[in-house]
């Protein structure tokens, strides 16, 4: 089965030994099959690959292991034990797969869709507390009387930060603060760099 | 659907082509929900699946346990075999698996090396390799790394077709060509070296 080992496979021999492992178009098979007709090296190698090959099926019997007595049976039983132990038999495993997973499928949608009407659909309340109506407000309810209806539940358990900033008018507030800043400035010129009697007069300003 | 190799005789053929109907009755039965028909493959195929397992484990209660498992999968998950291909095939590809599952989950064993040959041999190796020299499979573990023994034994064997054997170990056809032509390089160059 040995191959000559005097010398190293040449370049085209070893290319052509893997070649013809792995297989390659027709017309490198026939360079290559003109190449093994005239190359010893290549003849002896693919001799000694055919008679490893024709060893090892032979070989495989006396290789393999022993079957251990009543291994059948014991297999048997264990596939009858899996079909009895709830595991999905062959019939119903991908069957019941489906259904289980339609049921989620349907009740989390039944869910989401549930969620998205409650929120699109249900009616704010309007409370006009202040001077000042609020706006882009849509819709406007009344509470029957001793019932809450849920709408109210869910808009009034807003913080009261938003209520607020809805209900006050944000330019007067800021319009205000303006005006007081430049109250507090002109009284403290009046009262560093004016005359006492100017300051007096200052001081009356403020008063009024 | 081919089975079992059909042997020259009259005789034998018509062996062989009641074995195909029976295989295929089997099959029909076992999807019908007959579980005793399912020991009829059993029967036929356990023997093979137990020695590729020993073969990949050299232990005799694993390959038991995975052997196992691999007909229970079979038997669950016989809806998706694909007539067309031989039924031991299909096995035999459940039984790589699910060794590979128990490698994995035992952490004795890391990936396949990717066609690397093995390290020097330990003590108890080279004790085991002259028990075996006259055996090119004992020869074979020793020089060899775990794919190109299994992707041979697979090959020489079992004598299943390159394309068979790419499709149990999961590589392409030229992939198992070249890890054959290395398998075979390997073997010839240590075959030189006794």
């Amino acid at each position: 089965m040995s191959t000559s080992t005097s010398h190293p496979p040449r370049l085209v021999c070893r290319l052509v030994r893997r070649w013809a492992a792995v297989g390659g178009n027709p017309e490198a098979r026939s360079l290559g099959s003109h190449h093994i007709a005239h190359c010893p090296d290549c003849a002896r190698f693919f001799a000694a690959v055919q008679t490893l090959d024709f060893s090892l099926k032979r070989d495989a019997a006396r290789y393999s292991a022993p079957i251990p007595t009543g291994l059948e049976e014991r297999i048997t039983r264990a596939v009858q034990r899996s079909t009895v132990a709830g595991v999905p038999s062959v019939n119903s495993q991908r069957s019941g797969a489906r259904r289980t997973s339609f049921a989620f499928g349907t009740i989390a949608l039944a869910g989401v869709a549930a969620a998205v009407l409650a929120v699109v659909f249900l009616p704010k309340p309007v409370t006009p507390s202040s001077e000042v109506a609020p706006r882009g407000v849509l819709v406007n309810t009344t509470p029957s009387a001793g019932v809450e209806p849920l709408g109210n539940r869910f808009w009034n358990s807003l913080p009261s930060s938003a209520s607020e900033v809805l209900n006050r008018n944000p330019l007067e507030e800021e319009a205000a603060a303006v005006y007081a800043d430049a109250q507090s400035a002109v009284r403290f010129l009046a009262m560093n760099f004016l005359p006492a009697a100017a300051t007096a007069s200052g001081r009356r300003l403020s008063d009024g | 659907m081919s089975v079992l190799p059909r042997p020259s005789t009259d005789a034998s053929v018509a062996d062989a082509e009641a074995a195909d109907c029976t295989e295929a009755e089997v099959i029909r039965a076992t999807l019908a929900g007959d579980s005793h028909a399912f020991s009829n493959l059993i029967r036929l195929h356990h023997r093979r699946v137990y020695n590729f397992l020993y073969q990949m484990t050299r232990q005799h209660q694993d390959a038991e346990d995975l052997a196992q498992q691999t007909f229970i999968k079979a038997y669950h998950n016989l809806a998706r075999f694909e007539p067309h291909r031989p039924l031991i095939n299909w096995i035999l590809t459940i039984a790589r698996n699910t060794a590979l599952n128990h490698f994995r989950a035992a952490k004795k064993w890391d990936e396949i090396p990717h066609d690397t040959a093995a390290s020097e041999p330990s003590p108890a190796r080279t004790a085991e390799t002259r028990d075996q020299s006259e055996n090119l499979w004992g020869r074979a573990r020793t020089i060899l790394s775990r794919r190109e023994f299994e992707i041979l034994w697979l090959r020489f064997a079992e004598e299943l077709s390159t394309e068979e054997t790419a499709r149990v170990v999961g590589l392409t056809e030229t992939h198992v060509k070249v890890i054959v032509f290395r398998a075979r390089q390997a073997m010839l160059k240590g075959a030189s070296q006794l």
